[in-house]
Parts: C-alpha cells; structure tokens; sequence
C-alpha cells in the first residue's frame, strides 16, 4: 500500500477495505464517508452517479459497525460501500434504468444479486449512471448527461454500464456491478482501466435486475483489481430457483484462484483475424505487451485459427432486438417521444421480426457453441483479444444520436466484446498500459463456459506482473 | 431485397402499432437481411431436431472442468 492509499481509505482495495474492516483497523462509517468525500469532488467531473444514497449508506454502514461490535459472523464484504449501475432493484430504492420513463420508478422488491450483497454485508452508496435502458456502448445518455472518462473528460467511458466503470476507477466505489448484453461490462471496465467480468450465461441470477436480452444478458462486477473481481463473483454466483436460467453448478473459490497464481504452461489462444484485423496501430503494441507478459509468466502463446464471428453477432442483433422490443413493446407504441433516439431506433428493429426468424437464430445457438469451442479450445485453455481495439474515443465525436451511420460506430465499438455473449462465453476485461490520449487500453480473456476460476488464475498473475491496478486517475485541475 | 422499405413501413405502423417512419423501416430491413444471409452461412439446411433450449446441455458439454 502506498503512502497516498495509506491516507484516504477510499484509495484501497475491497479486499483491503474489508480486511481493514473486519480487523478492526477502520469502521464501515469510515470507509463510506471517504467514498463520499470522493464523489463530492469527482461527480461535478465525470457525472457517474444519477443518484446518491448518501444517508442510507451511513445508516447501513452504522449497522455495519454496530453487528462488528456485537461479534457478529462477519461475511465477505462486511462494511464495505459499492454502488450499482442502476437498474439492479432494491425495494423502496430509485431505480431508473437511465431512463426518462422510469425516472420516478421503485421496485417493491430486491433482486438476488443485491440480497447477496447485502446478506456479504455491502453497504449501497446508490445508482450509477448507464446508457437507457443498457442500450449503448459508449456512455451517452440524453436524459441523465453523458458519464465521462476519468482519465479524460473529454472520452467516452464506454457503455452501457457506463457509471460503473468511471466511478470504480475514480475510487468513487470499492466495486460495482454492471450488465453485459453486448459488451456493456467490458467496454467500460476497458475503457476506465479497471477489471471487469461477462459472466458465463446463467452463472449468475437476473432476478431482479433489468432485463434487456434475457438470453444474453449476464450480470457482472467492475473492480479495481482481479481478487476484488473474485470475491464479489463468489458471493453473487450460483442457482437461484426465481432465474429458472441459472446453472445448478456449484460454485468454486473463485477467489482462491487469484493468492499467488501459477500460468506456467497454462496455453493461451490468439486469434489470428478479425480481433488482429482491426487494431489500431497505436493499440496493437499494448495488446502484444500484454501477451509478451503473460508469456513471461509460463504461458503458452498459440495462433488459433477461428471463425468470422460477424455472423453470430448478426444473430445475436436479431435475438436482442426482438427481445428488446418485446419487452418495450407497450412503452414504444405509447409513449416513443420519451426514449432517446439511439435506444429508440435499436429497439424498433425488432417489431420487424419474425417469430421463425427468431426461433431459428436460437435453434442455431447449440450448434454454434460446440462447433465454435471444438475449434478455438482445441489447443488452447483460453482465448486472448483486445476489449478496445482502438484509443478510446472522445464523447464529441461519438455522439450519432440516430444519425446516419449510428449503427456502424455502435458496432465498431463493440466488435471485440459482441461475439461472445451469443456463445455464452465467460470473458474478463484486464487493463493493457494508456494509449496517448491518457485513457486506457484493454485486453479480454476467453474461456469455455464456467471457466471463470481460469480467467481469474490468469488476469491475477497478469496483474501482478504489472502496475495497471496501482494507477487511479487524478482530478483534473 | 426480399422485402421492401415501403412494404416494411406497412408492417410496422399496421401491423405492430408502432409509430415508426421510413428510417426505422429501413434499419429493420438492413437487419433482417444480415441475419438471414448468416443463418443460411451458419445453419445451412434442416435444424429439424433442435431447439433452443439444447443451449443448456450444449454448455455442458464443453465447459471447463
């Protein structure tokens, strides 16, 4: 820990904070009044919270250091402030899913995801902001304000759980979970520096959360480093009997995984096109680097040869926006002015499919898994791409409303990231060094489903050979 | 084109009760086009004996153990 970290609480990990926490070394009010005092300052900047729940964070953390002065069983996040992407539902709590129509809108219930952080122990600091409706991979938001890098205002955080990843890397937040129906975790875990998890689909519970996609969307954290990552994945993993979807696998230790983590002969996968294709030329190097340190670590780097993914993300297009609309079907045809115009126009596409187009995109899906695993894990343990294969972009020149061209700047956005929720793939976000613009870069790694504990073993050993997660961003003057 | 913009249009505004104009039309025929041509490249010919929900076993089958 460094002098700077020793100072401010909020400068430290989870899994310091909750060691702090539960060793009697700070109190939960502590701890959630340095996070407050950080938001204070940082909010004005990049805008990640719609909502702050300051007094109900201080209420809860009280409650924190009342059950730790009894000698209450303390779980694994005991006394530790995180704040949402906001669409995860608390009862009685603002919810607004980013968006104008549910600006007003209070669950009478709490998902699992949330009760499981609460049963861990977790304090909620409130609602980060997010693209509406989780529709969009860049940050904008019409109704609530664009969220902004915090490593450069002026750059998009990516999206759609936009807040989340701003405000982890700002040490606004221990941690915050996110959704990722395209990309949405591991664009702004990339883009913010930050570590962030696409669950395996079904390895985490959507009860209670917003859905977008119900088979695609997967619910997953945004941390700073990868043991905080395992630990919150630990408490919120596993069969939930209101998510009929939810895998009855048990649950590993994740978090084992990442204490003193061996790769040496782990083989890691690189495709050789369409993640390479695109790179950009100042992106490339970073992403090699980040393979030169895992190979520096025992792995084994192997070329592997897969498929054109495009077609499954055509698919994966027609499945969300079917499903999408569906599920805005009554909002679209009643109250249209109210959405933004990007949101509006992804969803609309969906009223044009046909029931048989939709089943046979699905009936495509078993197939396209095994074929695809049969081929990319043939030689290798996981895969290896860029989250971003390209400098992060600024907020000005992404902001296409529904303007010609939208959909092709949407899609260049998340090409690395799409392919992999049609195949229900595990995959983590991992920082790669800054690009010249002062944003990050990022690298993702690939497994076959519920090979999340994998994944973990290797961004631990990545991120001990490196000094990503050591870096916070600085308030701009 | 297998269906056309103004065809599209019909089918949004009579047929789902949306509200949509030419753009949306257009974007939905885009769509659909691209996914039926990769349908037809990926799962050329009968998918007689599947159903979606084989996505589960599917994921068993080539999971980490």
């Amino acid at each position: 820990m460094s002098d700077a970290a020793a100072s401010d609480p909020a400068l430290w990990t989870l899994v310091e904070a909750a060691g702090a926490f539960a060793s009697g070394e700070v109190s939960s009010r502590e701890l959630t009044q340095s996070c407050l005092a950080r938001i204070e300052v940082w909010q004005p900047v990049i805008n990640a919270f719609i909502h702050l729940e300051a007094d109900l964070a201080l209420q809860m953390a009280d409650a924190a250091d009342a059950a730790r002065a009894r000698g209450d069983a303390l779980g694994p996040l005991a006394g530790v402030p995180m704040a949402h992407k906001d669409m995860f539902y608390r009862a009685g709590q603002l919810a607004t899913c980013g968006s104008k129509i549910r600006r007003n809108f209070r669950p009478d219930y709490t998902g699992t995801v949330m009760q499981r952080l609460d049963a861990a122990g977790a304090v909620y600091l409130g609602g980060l902001n997010m693209s509406e409706f989780a529709l969009g991979p860049t940050g904008h938001n019409v109704h609530w304000g664009a969220c902004r890098n915090p490593w450069n205002p002026a750059h998009i955080t990516g999206g759609s759980s936009s807040g989340s990843g701003a405000a982890t890397a700002a040490r606004l937040t221990f941690g915050a979970m996110g959704s990722d129906t395209g990309g949405s975790v591991r664009l702004p875990a990339g883009a913010n520096g930050v570590v962030g998890i696409k669950p395996t689909y079904g390895r985490v519970s959507r009860y209670g959360a917003m859905g977008l996609s119900f088979t695609h969307d997967g619910l997953g954290p945004l941390t700073r480093t990868v043991r905080d990552n395992a630990r919150i994945y630990g408490v919120i993993s596993g069969a939930d009997p209101h998510d009929p979807t939810c895998s009855q696998r048990p649950v590993p230790d994740f978090e084992t995984a990442c204490v003193e983590p061996d790769i040496k002969g782990l083989r890691i996968g690189v495709p050789q096109t369409y993640y390479r294709a695109s790179l950009d030329p100042e992106v490339e190097p970073l992403i090699d680097a980040s393979l030169r340190v895992l190979q520096d670590l025992g792995a084994v780097i192997v070329p592997v040869d897969i498929a054109d993914p495009e077609p499954n993300t055509d698919l994966a297009n027609l499945i969300t926006a079917s499903e999408g609309a569906t599920l805005h079907g009554h909002w679209l045809r009643t109250r249209p002015q109210d959405y933004g115009a990007q949101p509006r126009a992804r969803l609309e596409a969906g009223f044009a499919v046909s029931a048989t187009d939709y089943l046979a995109a699905l009936q495509s899906r078993p197939r396209m898994v095994r074929e695809f695993c049969a081929a990319a894990f043939a030689d290798c343990d996981v895969l290896h791409a860029p989250t971003f294969d390209m400098p992060i972009p600024t907020i000005e020149e992404t902001d296409m409303s529904d303007r010609q061209g939208f959909a092709a700047l949407l899609a260049r956005v998340s090409r690395c990231t799409r392919p992999f929720n049609y195949l229900t793939l595990p995959a983590l976000s991992l920082p790669a060094g800054f690009t010249a613009n002062g944003c990050p870069a990022s690298m993702q790694l690939i497994g076959k489903p519920f090979a999340e504990a994998t994944l973990y073993r290797a961004g631990a050993a990545y991120e001990a050979a490196t000094d990503f997660a050591a870096k916070a961003p600085e308030l701009p003057v | 084109m297998m269906i056309d913009r103004d065809q599209m249009q019909a089918w949004l505004v009579n047929g789902q009760g949306y509200p949509g104009g030419a753009d949306s039309a257009d974007r939905a025929v885009r769509m659909l086009e691209r996914a039926k041509a990769s349908l037809e490249r990926l799962a050329p010919g009968s998918l007689f004996d599947t159903e979606p929900a084989q996505i589960f076993p599917a994921m068993e089958d080539v999971a980490d153990e």
